[in-house]
């Protein structure tokens, strides 16, 4: 079977799917989006995919706490489906509301093993929704982070981004994917450059095994170096992530 | 059951430290606020599922009543009346049924626990919270109830006949018709005369809605009398011969669609739209701009074929209260309109996944009864399908939510003046929206290309005016009962006005509809077959009874329209300043700097998502500190290789007020120098015109008028700039005091242009390599200072409003596009609210840079640095270039007047003096 295929799941309220479908496509995928319902109705068809991400929006409106259906209907409806997906050795992507997701339904940091929520992602300190770019320290270490420069660029636009956790220094430092930095490039607790108020300055976050990334801020909308939000020139590294993805999976599975 | 979700500690509860802070500026004994969620079901759910679903164990509690988290603690409550639509029980009831668990009801109620050692007075906390946390339109503040109140099922069925036989204006007064005493005569002539009975109730109505101000807009093609000249049809005279005038090439659809339709591609087309949602808004200002940014996206999706929206737009016009509100308990204060509107449009658009990419606010006191709210929406569609035509015998299909009595009246109440009991009478009129129901239905019209020949959105008049429109030529029968309701007692003549949003009209083909029901199911969104567009009539039957049988001839053509007489408006008179200034430049600057209409809208920019759908290249806020304002956005569709969309627009209330036609060519000078200066291209730039004016009745407000489409005519001629869209909203008018106040004439201008991408360039000054200059490019800065924001905020009312001749200023923007042509600029910005200093301004913040200025203007220096005379850029260019721009701009229209330098400051050498700011501390001022 072929290995390159990948999901992009939909759920009503979903906004970010085609963006992110263009990517996964221009990078080599097979890239097929289908709904939560799709799923539930066929759970088997997950194995099918090699890469799955949860992209951004407001799935079921949030207006229960962003994420929390979605996060619900893993938990008791593809519970064994993720585990198997998971088992695997295949790749799990969130981003922003997928980030939510991921972190609600217990899939990640799962550091525990007993697969329930241990971090949570709350409120921006601000209380309502901002868009703005952030610069961001990268952590070379996982699957979809190497070979990025130390530092990048991308946009966040979320309501909902303050990450918060009871992990140790040492801990959070490892699981860290990404972190909100000022311009020197210093971890920053500071409005703006830390645009929620996250602890330890996180903007993402991978599981022990570095196949599972979630992150609030926006890989699909740096996709062209014009889209750069300042005359400066700059490599659209949100290609990046999912390239890495891609040579994963062609290298290692 | 209701299950209460509350943050552990203080510290996750960031609204609860935020209201705190907010009511202990009134209420100084309160110590602390907590806020918590709470859900009622009217069946009991198994408590492991709904704690995954609503508790975030990482940071909530959760309680079962009667257990409660703060006992003996003041609370209120605040939760939607009843029959007023609640996004997220209506969700949560979705997904539990969903589950096969069986509720019919889920209620969401925001519970505030307020902490104080003192007795706390719960009216004066009531107030505190009015309008600013909850609407009292559609939300009840108190403690909430358990009882569950099931809307009483409307009595027997009965068809209502109308006697018209009455006092015809009191009939319409008492319906809320809005129909004049002519248009009931005529309607009285074709019930008594023609058909030779009585008309139901319904039927009244649905003619109401068909030939109210808002849809079919009989002011605007009147025949006007305006100075012993007889314009027979204005709009046709005006804007539409404009159009047909210069009949651009890729201009695809003009004023006949939900939008107007151009080419961007040889595979794609681009629609465009902007609507106004003005009078709800005044009364629900977070239910009226998201309803209004709902409907105009409908409009998209509802043009041609279908289109996909890639971007929203929203202008507003807000009041300024000098002390009138204090005995005013009616109108909204400025600031929580603001607040509200900004809140609706973002949790709309933002939701929808669509990018809020340009707009405007602006400020007048003439405002404060009646705001305004522009909100715009661009689409994208395949070159195939900009056409639509219903093919007799069609299903009439309606998809997306379900019809309640949410808006009823809502074009009839939106055709008349806002009165001191507006808020009593019309709280029907107010919608809530639910964007994720719109997104459903647009991602499954999405995946039914093709299989519909027809559609459009239900709009003001809902399903009578949607299915009223469509079925025009074909005829229609409609079987009201199979409309789904939310809830159960909605009469007939209800669900057929029912302005419910995020629903649509298709008109499919038989053999289709199997299909289109299937996709309906995929993204989880109502289908329904309502009926046949058929029988050359329009008919509704309601439980096989007939309940209306017209003809579609009388309801779309029969709208008498009478000659209006029109006096000029009344300008201001201008003259020369005598008085002098009394303050110096510096207290000027700050002043301007720091007004609300110049100052910083970044508090607004930044809570839209202005970047979703991953297409937006320049951005309403750039530059390295992500602050300096670009003229207008750019568009970058995903698939396109070099063209992109350029949008910006034009507005300017205060010299609406003063002179009619002159405010008419600045905004339109605006829209023009907004998108030509982000790199937009004359010669494909596209405009849409928003008229809001005051009251019809007032013989100078038809003047202004009639003054201001012709002047539109004049200049977009000129310019080869057609119109391709417009909307207009009149009775714009609130009663204060007995006194009837109408808004200044407002034109709002949105310019589309398409343009190659290599072209687009950002508005700040930039450090070069190469030597470079700063110049301004366009009409000679004169003493042009009435209406502009120095002389507002000074209240100083001499001086002469910016003139514009048209034919040089029309060069002018043909030349400036030959520079953009040839990739001439390094940098450009027009000039328009607060002068040329508030240009500079924002040119250096961009890059943190500053300039060096020098100037030979014969002017006051004050004059000359905040003067908004139109037609001008300030621009950079290479030294090397200087020569060749000069060729092509013309040694008139051309001042070199200084250099970028990296030091942040604007320095200004003028008559031997010079001036120093720094951009440092006037940046405190602007945000």
């Amino acid at each position: 079977m072929d290995k390159f295929y990948s999901l992009v799941i939909k759920a009503d309220g979903t906004n970010c799917e085609l963006e992110t479908s263009f990517i996964l496509k221009n990078v080599g995928f097979k890239n097929e989006i289908l709904t939560v319902g799709e799923i539930i109705q066929d759970p088997k068809i997950l194995e099918k995919f090699s890469f799955i991400v949860f992209p951004g929006g407001f799935s079921y409106g949030d207006y229960t706490g962003s994420g929390r259906i979605v996060s619900s209907i893993i938990k008791h409806h593809l519970f064994e489906n993720f585990q198997k997906h998971i088992k695997d050795g295949k790749l799990i992507l969130g981003i922003c509301n997928g980030f939510q997701i991921l972190v609600k339904s217990g899939l990640l940091p799962n550091t525990s093993g007993n697969w329930q929520q241990e971090v949570s992602l709350i409120f921006n300190d601000s209380f309502h929704y901002e868009d703005r770019w952030v610069k961001l320290l990268v952590n070379k270490n996982t699957i979809f982070t190497k070979n990025l420069p130390d530092y990048i660029y991308l946009p966040v636009a979320h309501g909902e981004g303050k990450f918060i956790h009871s992990f140790d220094k040492e801990k959070i430092e490892k699981l860290g994917a990404f972190f909100y930095v000022d311009e020197k490039g210093k971890k920053s607790m500071d409005y703006p450059q830390n645009p929620n108020g996250s602890f330890d300055s996180i903007a993402g976050i991978v599981d022990d095994t570095g196949k599972i990334l979630g992150m609030m801020p926006h890989p699909e909308r740096f996709r062209d170096e014009k889209q750069f939000y300042f005359d400066e020139k700059n490599d659209p590294y949100g290609i990046i992530i999912f390239e890495n993805a891609y040579r994963y999976i062609k290298e290692e599975l | 059951m209701i299950l209460e979700v509350v943050p552990k500690q203080d510290y996750f509860d960031s609204l609860g430290q935020i209201i705190k802070n907010e009511i202990k500026k009134s209420e100084h004994s309160i110590k602390k606020v907590r806020t918590s969620n709470l859900y009622f079901f009217d069946k009991d759910v198994d408590l492991n599922f709904l704690k995954d679903l609503l508790v975030d164990s990482i940071t909530d509690d959760f309680y079962i009543h009667p257990q409660h988290p703060f006992e003996n603690t003041f609370y209120i409550d605040i939760y939607y009346k009843n029959g007023v639509m609640d996004p997220a029980g209506e969700t949560l009831k979705n997904y539990l049924i969903k589950s096969s668990f069986q509720v019919n009801d889920v209620k969401t109620i925001r519970r505030f626990y307020l902490f104080s050692e003192e007795k706390i007075n719960s009216e004066k906390v009531i107030k505190f919270f009015k309008n600013r946390y909850f609407n009292p339109l559609v939300e009840q503040a108190g403690e909430f109830k358990e009882k569950i109140k099931f809307l009483s099922r409307d009595k027997e069925f009965e068809l209502k006949y109308i006697d018209l036989d009455c006092d015809l204006e009191k009939l319409s007064k008492d319906m809320v018709l809005s129909l004049n005493l002519e248009e009931m005569k005529m309607i009285k002539e074709y019930f008594y005369k023609k058909l030779k009975r009585k008309p139901t109730d319904v039927e009244l109505e649905t003619i109401a809605q068909t030939w109210s101000e808002h849809c079919v807009h009989k002011t605007f093609k009147s025949p006007f009398r305006y100075k012993n000249k007889r314009i027979k049809n204005l709009f046709k005279e005006t804007i539409m011969k404009s159009s047909y005038e210069i009949n651009h090439p890729d201009t695809v659809s003009l004023f006949t669609d939900n939008a107007g339709i151009i080419k961007f591609d040889q595979f794609n087309n681009i629609c465009f739209k902007v609507e106004t949602h003005n009078h709800p808004s005044a009364l629900e200002p977070y239910g009226g701009a998201g309803t209004g940014i709902g409907g105009v996206i409908r409009d998209i999706i509802g043009t041609g074929l279908s289109a996909k929206p890639i971007a929203n737009t929203d202008v507003f016009c807000i009041g300024i209260d000098e002390g009138e509100l204090a005995e005013n308990d009616f109108i909204i204060p400025p600031d929580e309109i603001l607040k509200g509107v900004v809140a609706g449009v973002r949790d709309y658009g933002n939701r929808m996944g669509i990018p809020t990419i340009n707009g405007a606010v602006c400020y007048h006191k003439k405002f404060l009864g009646n705001p305004l709210v522009f909100a715009g929406s661009i689409g994208i569609m395949k070159s195939r399908n900009s056409f639509k035509k219903v093919k007799q015998n069609d299903y009439i299909v309606l998809i997306g939510g379900r019809t309640g009595r949410d808006g009823i009246h809502g074009a009839t109440f939106s055709s008349t003046s806002l009165t001191e009991d507006s808020q009593e009478i019309s709280s029907g009129a107010v919608q809530i929206g639910n964007p994720i129901e719109e997104k459903k239905m647009l991602d499954a019209i999405m995946e039914m290309d093709g299989l519909f020949n027809a559609i459009t959105d239900c709009g003001a008049g809902g399903l009578s005016s949607a299915v009223g429109e469509m079925g025009e030529e074909t005829g229609a029968i409609v079987y009201l009962e199979k409309v789904p309701l939310k809830y159960e007692g909605l009469s007939y003549s209800e669900i057929w006005i029912s302005e419910s949003q995020e629903r649509m009209v298709l008109s499919v083909p038989p053999k289709n509809f199997e299909k289109i029901k299937k996709i309906g199911e995929k993204y989880n969104t109502e289908v329904t077959h309502i009926g046949y567009f058929k029988g050359k009539k329009l008919e509704l039957y309601y439980n096989e009874k007939n309940v209306l049988s017209l003809d579609m001839d009388f309801l779309h053509k029969g709208v008498p329209l009478y000659e209006k007489k029109a006096l000029p408006y009344i300008n201001f008179k201008e003259k020369k300043r005598k008085t002098k200034y009394k303050f110096s430049l510096d207290d000027a600057l700050l002043k301007v700097i720091s007004s609300k209409n110049v100052r910083s809208k970044e508090w607004i920019v930044r809570q839209y998502d202005h970047e979703v759908q991953s297409q937006t290249l320049i951005k309403p806020l750039g530059g390295k500190p992500n602050n300096s304002p670009n003229d207008s956005s750019v568009l970058y569709p995903l698939d396109s290789k070099e063209k992109c969309i350029v949008v910006g627009c034009g507005i300017n209330p205060r010299y609406g007020e003063l002179n009619v036609k002159k405010m008419t060519y600045a905004v339109i000078d605006e829209a023009i120098r907004n998108v030509l200066s982000q790199g937009g291209d004359l010669e494909h730039t596209f405009l849409l015109d928003n008229f809001c004016f005051g009251d019809v009745k007032n013989p100078h407000t038809l003047g202004a008028i009639v003054e201001s489409t012709f002047a539109c005519y004049d200049y977009t001629v000129k310019l080869k700039t057609p119109f391709i869209s417009g909307k207009d909203s009149l009775n714009n008018y609130f009663i204060m005091k007995n006194k009837e106040i109408e808004i200044p004439p407002t034109l709002l201008i949105s310019a589309l242009s398409i343009s190659d991408v290599d072209m687009i360039r950002s508005s700040y000054f930039k450090i070069t390599q190469k030597p470079s200059s700063i110049l301004i490019l366009g009409k000679e800065t004169k003493d042009e200072l009435a209406g502009s924001i120095l002389y507002s905020e000074y209240k100083i009312d001499e001086g002469f409003v910016p003139n514009i001749d048209i034919q040089e200023s029309a060069k002018i923007h043909k030349n400036f596009n030959e520079l953009n042509k040839r990739r001439l600029l390094i940098s450009a910005h027009d000039i328009s609210d607060g002068g040329l200093i508030v240009t500079l301004f924002e040119s250096c913040i961009g890059n943190d840079v500053g300039c060096e200025i020098n100037t030979d203007s014969k002017l006051e220096l004050i004059d000359f640095l905040f003067s908004e005379t139109q037609t001008r850029y300030v621009v950079q260019v290479y030294d090397d270039d200087l020569d060749y721009v000069e060729k092509i701009i013309g040694k008139k229209y051309m001042k070199i007047i200084g250099k970028v330098v990296k030091t942040p400051s604007i320095k200004i050498k003028h008559k031997r003096k010079s001036y120093t700011f720094e951009t440092k501390k006037l940046l405190k001022y602007y945000r």
